[in-house]
């Protein structure tokens, strides 16, 4: 064999590995992850928020132009999708208004059986039309859990939760009416929990064709219970903090909170700023991988 | 052989495992549902969650600690859980009527929102789960549940 077939062969092979490992390196930073059943001595990796956008992809965090029926997209870092935890988790999402009055939320997951690559997000949506030009705070409280049923939001919130603030578009007019669940307004099916008692909106949302299912959690702060709620509806919350403290005035200028706008941003860019870097490798792996081919393809032909 | 083809011949076998799995899910997917071994619920034509006798094992232990912690006693047994609970995890809300389909022969049940009340899933030995009317004297009303379609 000439020592120009085995440097061409040498070359090729260094090639195949390089294009390997740089494909292997986003399936390892997936795999990082995932929730992974803990360790021997049962520690588990803390679960967090990546991202809360609109559809248009912008962040809701501190916004300002929020629309009157935004739907958030809730990333988190591992599963919190899925259907051993999803009666826990959905009670973990509460929205108030300025005056602290909880409203009714619509929250739709698509199940990780059915679609594995959706399984850290939550979609959010209020039930009704939020006021115009009013301050809203969607908070997610620190018991939301993974799939590994370790991995909690207290973790990363040093157990406060995640607060996002935002204001919503146009001008305030007058007294604010949000949509609150009161007896008269309530969605027909309007409630949450465990009795299956014809609760929420069923609509299909989300990526991938796969089929999404909603919840609509209601508050019962200031509110009435739906009519046909089951007993437990009107608990839904009940395991906040935000309803043992029901969102004081104060808590509105608290300014220690777990926000990802505030605490934690320079660790969600971060985050955000590792997945963009995983995309571009992905990338260019699979275009040097095509090029490869390509190469080896017109080579060979011109040999032919 | 030449390294290219072993090269392209790797590159082959990496595209047939993949596909193979995917196949091979699909495949382990349509004969635990004839079984009752993974039973899909359905809403919209769409599969929403699959539901076997280990996931109602679960979650029969995560409606027990709700319970506890909400300060209820739940009177389900260790391999039970409330339908409700169930069709509540799998993210199913507002519906007309679920339809609950048995494997073999057996008759499709249709339940309102307000007939599940006392309806529980309780795992079965080999690897299933039945339906049964705990208000009724813990009577099964379907053996090996296969299906559970829900009607908007």
């Amino acid at each position: 064999m000439t020592n120009g077939k085995m440097r061409r062969r040498s070359g090729l092979l260094a090639l195949l590995l390089f294009t390997v490992l740089l494909s292997a390196l986003p399936l390892a930073a997936y795999g990082d992850n995932d929730d992974g059943p803990g360790n021997d001595q049962g520690v588990f990796k803390p679960l967090g928020l990546v991202s809360a956008t609109l559809d248009n992809g912008t962040s809701i965090i501190k916004a300002d132009n929020v629309p009157l029926k935004p739907k958030i997209t809730m990333q988190f870092d591992k599963n919190v999708v899925s259907l051993i935890y999803w009666e826990k988790n959905k009670r973990c999402f509460h929205l108030y208004d300025e005056n602290g009055k909880e409203l009714a939320l619509i929250l739709s997951k698509i199940n990780d059986t059915v679609d594995f690559t959706k399984r850290q997000y939550i979609w959010v949506e209020p039930a009704g039309q939020l006021a115009p030009g009013t301050g809203y705070r969607l908070y997610v409280a620190p018991d939301l859990v993974a799939k590994n049923g370790g991995s909690t939001l207290s973790m990363t919130t040093d157990n406060q939760g995640v607060t996002i603030r935002f204001k919503t578009a146009g001008e305030k007019t007058g007294q604010i009416s949000g949509p609150a669940i009161a007896a008269e307004d309530a969605p027909p099916d309007a409630a949450a929990g465990s009795a299956g008692a014809a609760p929420a909106d069923n609509k299909t949302t989300g990526g991938a064709g796969a089929a999404s299912t909603t919840s609509t959690v209601t508050g019962s702060t200031g509110t009435e219970p739906a009519p046909n709620a089951a007993p437990e509806d009107t608990t839904v919350t009940g395991d906040s903090p935000a309803t043992s403290k029901p969102l004081a005035e104060a808590d509105l200028d608290q300014p220690n909170e777990a926000a990802p706008g505030e605490a934690d941003a320079a660790k969600f860019a971060a985050v955000q700023r590792g997945r963009r870097l995983q995309n571009i490798v992905a990338a260019a792996s699979g275009i040097l991988l095509a090029g490869w081919a390509a190469v080896e393809v017109s080579r060979r032909k011109k040999k032919g | 052989m030449t390294v290219n083809k072993r090269i392209i011949a790797g590159i082959l076998l990496l595209i047939l495992i993949v596909g193979g799995s995917y196949f091979f899910e699909q495949i382990t997917k349509a004969q635990g549902s004839r079984n009752g071994r993974l039973v899909p619920v359905i809403q919209h034509d769409e599969t929403t969650a699959y539901l076997d006798a280990g996931v109602i094992r679960q979650l029969g232990r995560q409606e027990q600690e709700m319970n506890k912690d909400a300060g209820e006693t739940g009177d389900n047994g260790d391999n039970e859980v409330s339908l409700g609970f169930v069709l509540g995890s799998a993210g199913v809300a507002g519906y007309q009527y679920i339809e609950v389909s048995g494997a073999g022969d057996s008759e499709d049940i249709k339940l309102g929102p307000r007939d599940i009340g006392g309806i529980v899933l309780s795992s079965n030995s080999n690897s299933t789960f039945a339906m049964a009317d705990k208000a009724g004297g813990n009577r099964v009303i379907i053996k090996e549940v296969a299906k559970i379609y829900v009607a908007d």
